[in-house]
C-alpha cells in the first residue's frame, strides 16, 4: 500500500521537479561535504624535510665491503643510493604547486642499485608520497607501478630504505622495487630489488653529490 | 632441452599450488596473507568501448601484498560489517611502451573493498571468487587508473569483467 502511493506521488510533475532539485542538492551538498572532509596537507610538514631538503639536492649513499658482504652472504645488495639532482627539485616544485592528497606525490629522488656479481649499477626513478604515519615516505617508480620502497628518517641527516616490513603479528611481508622502466617488457623478466633475508632495510648517509655519480 | 622449456613445468606446478591455495581458502583475501591474481578481459561484446584512447586492457593484475596488508591492519573496522581489505589493480594496455604510453596504469594507493566470504565491493568494481579458484573483477561503474608523474589515466568503463587466476606473487613483479 505504501509503496502504491509512493509511485503515485512520484509520477506527478511536480513532485518530479521537486525530487530532482532535492536530489541535485543534496548531490551538491555531498560533493562539497567530501572535498572538505578529503585529507589534505597544506599545512603539514614535508617528511623528512631535513634530510631531503625541499630546494636543495641530496645525495644519500651506502656501500657494502668485502667483509660486509662476506659476513651476509644472502644480500644481494652491494651498493645503493639515494640522489635528488635539480631534475628532481624542478619536478617536486611542480607537483607542490598541486592541492596533496593521499598518495599525491612530493618527492623526486632516483634510486641507484649494484648487486653483487654485478657490475652493472641499476636505477629507477622513485615518486614519493607521504607516508601513512605522516613522517616517512612511500616512494614508488613512476614507470612501473606496484613495487615500493620506504624512506624514514634516521636522525643527523641519514636516511633507512626499507623493502617490506613487519606486520603487528610479527610476520614479515616482502615487497620489491623495480630497478628499471622496462616492467614486464624485458626479455629475461624485470629487474626486480626483492626484499630477501638480507635486503630488507638499509641505512643510508649523507654524502657529496660526487658519491651518488 | 632449454632452461626455458625446463622452467615450464616447475612454473605451472608453482601456479596450481597458488590456485589451490586460494581456492582452499574459507574467504577471499584472507586477513595478513599476501595474493596476486593475474588474468585478461572476457567481456561480452556489449559493453561500452574502451576511449581516449580507444586501446584495450591486454592483461589484469589484483596485487595485495606488503604495502595493502600494512595498511588494512591500520584500518578502523567497518560499521556496516564485513573485512576491509585493499587492492592494487595494475592495468597493461596494449600500446604498453609505445611512444607516449606508459607500460602500466594502477589505481591509486588506498582502494578500499569490503568482503563478504567470497566477494569484495569497492562500490565501482567488484571482485568475485569463483567455484574453480579464479576470480571476476568486474566493473559496476568504472575505473579510473593513473600512471606515470603526470598523473595520465584512462578508464576500464562500466560492464568490463576480467577473469584472473591465483598466481605466485612473482607474477605481479
Amino acid at each position: 500500500m505504501t509503496e502504491r502511493r509512493k509511485v503515485s506521488a512520484a509520477s506527478t510533475p511536480g513532485f518530479v521537479t521537486t525530487r530532482m532539485r532535492s536530489a541535485v542538492a543534496i548531490s551538491i551538498l555531498a560533493a562539497l561535504l567530501i572535498i572538505t572532509m578529503r585529507p589534505t596537507y597544506a599545512a603539514e610538514p614535508r617528511p623528512l624535510a631535513d634530510a631531503l631538503s625541499p630546494g636543495r639536492p641530496s645525495c644519500h649513499t651506502r656501500v657494502f665491503d668485502g667483509a660486509e658482504l662476506a659476513a651476509r652472504p644472502a644480500r644481494r645488495v652491494a651498493a645503493i643510493a639515494l640522489e635528488r639532482t635539480a631534475r628532481d627539485l624542478a619536478a617536486e616544485r611542480k607537483w607542490g604547486a598541486r592541492e596533496e592528497f593521499d598518495g599525491t606525490a612530493i618527492v623526486s629522488a632516483t634510486l641507484r642499485v649494484r648487486l653483487r656479481g654485478d657490475p652493472v649499477i641499476h636505477s629507477v626513478r622513485l615518486a614519493c608520497a607521504r607516508g601513512d604515519d605522516n613522517g616517512s615516505l612511500v616512494c614508488e617508480s613512476p614507470a612501473c607501478v606496484g613495487g615500493e620502497v620506504r624512506i624514514a628518517g634516521e636522525g643527523r641527516g641519514a636516511i633507512a630504505v626499507s623493502i617490506g616490513g613487519t606486520l603487528k603479528s610479527g610476520r614479515f611481508i616482502g615487497h620489491y622495487i623495480h630497478l628499471d622502466a622496462s616492467c614486464e617488457g624485458r626479455a629475461g623478466g624485470p629487474i626486480v630489488l626483492e626484499s630477501g633475508e638480507d635486503d630488507r632495510l638499509f641505512s643510508l648517509a649523507a654524502a657529496p653529490k660526487e658519491a651518488c655519480q | 632441452m632449454s632452461a626455458r622449456v625446463a622452467a615450464l613445468p616447475f612454473a605451472a606446478l608453482l601456479m596450481l599450488s597458488a590456485a589451490r591455495a586460494c581456492a582452499e581458502s574459507p574467504v577471499l583475501f584472507p586477513p595478513e596473507t599476501e595474493g596476486c591474481y593475474v588474468g585478461a578481459e572476457i567481456s561480452a561484446a556489449r559493453v561500452p568501448p574502451y576511449r581516449k584512447p580507444a586501446v584495450p586492457v591486454t592483461a589484469v593484475r589484483l596485487e595485495r601484498g606488503h604495502p595493502q596488508l600494512a595498511l588494512e591492519q591500520e584500518q578502523a573496522r567497518s560499521a556496516e560489517g564485513g573485512r576491509l581489505i585493499n587492492l592494487r589493480i595494475i592495468v597493461t594496455f596494449a600500446d604498453a611502451g609505445k611512444p607516449g604510453s606508459l607500460k602500466r596504469y594502477a589505481n591509486g594507493l588506498y582502494g578500499v573493498m569490503r568482503c563478504s566470504a567470497d566477494a569484495c565491493d569497492a562500490g565501482n568494481y567488484k571482485v568475485e571468487r569463483q567455484s574453480d579458484g579464479t576470480v571476476l573483477l568486474r566493473m559496476t561503474g568504472g575505473l579510473n587508473v593513473g600512471g606515470g608523474t603526470d598523473n595520465a589515466s584512462r578508464r576500464l568503463p562500466d560492464g568490463h569483467v576480467y577473469r584472473l587466476v591465483a598466481s605466485p606473487m612473482s607474477s605481479c613483479r
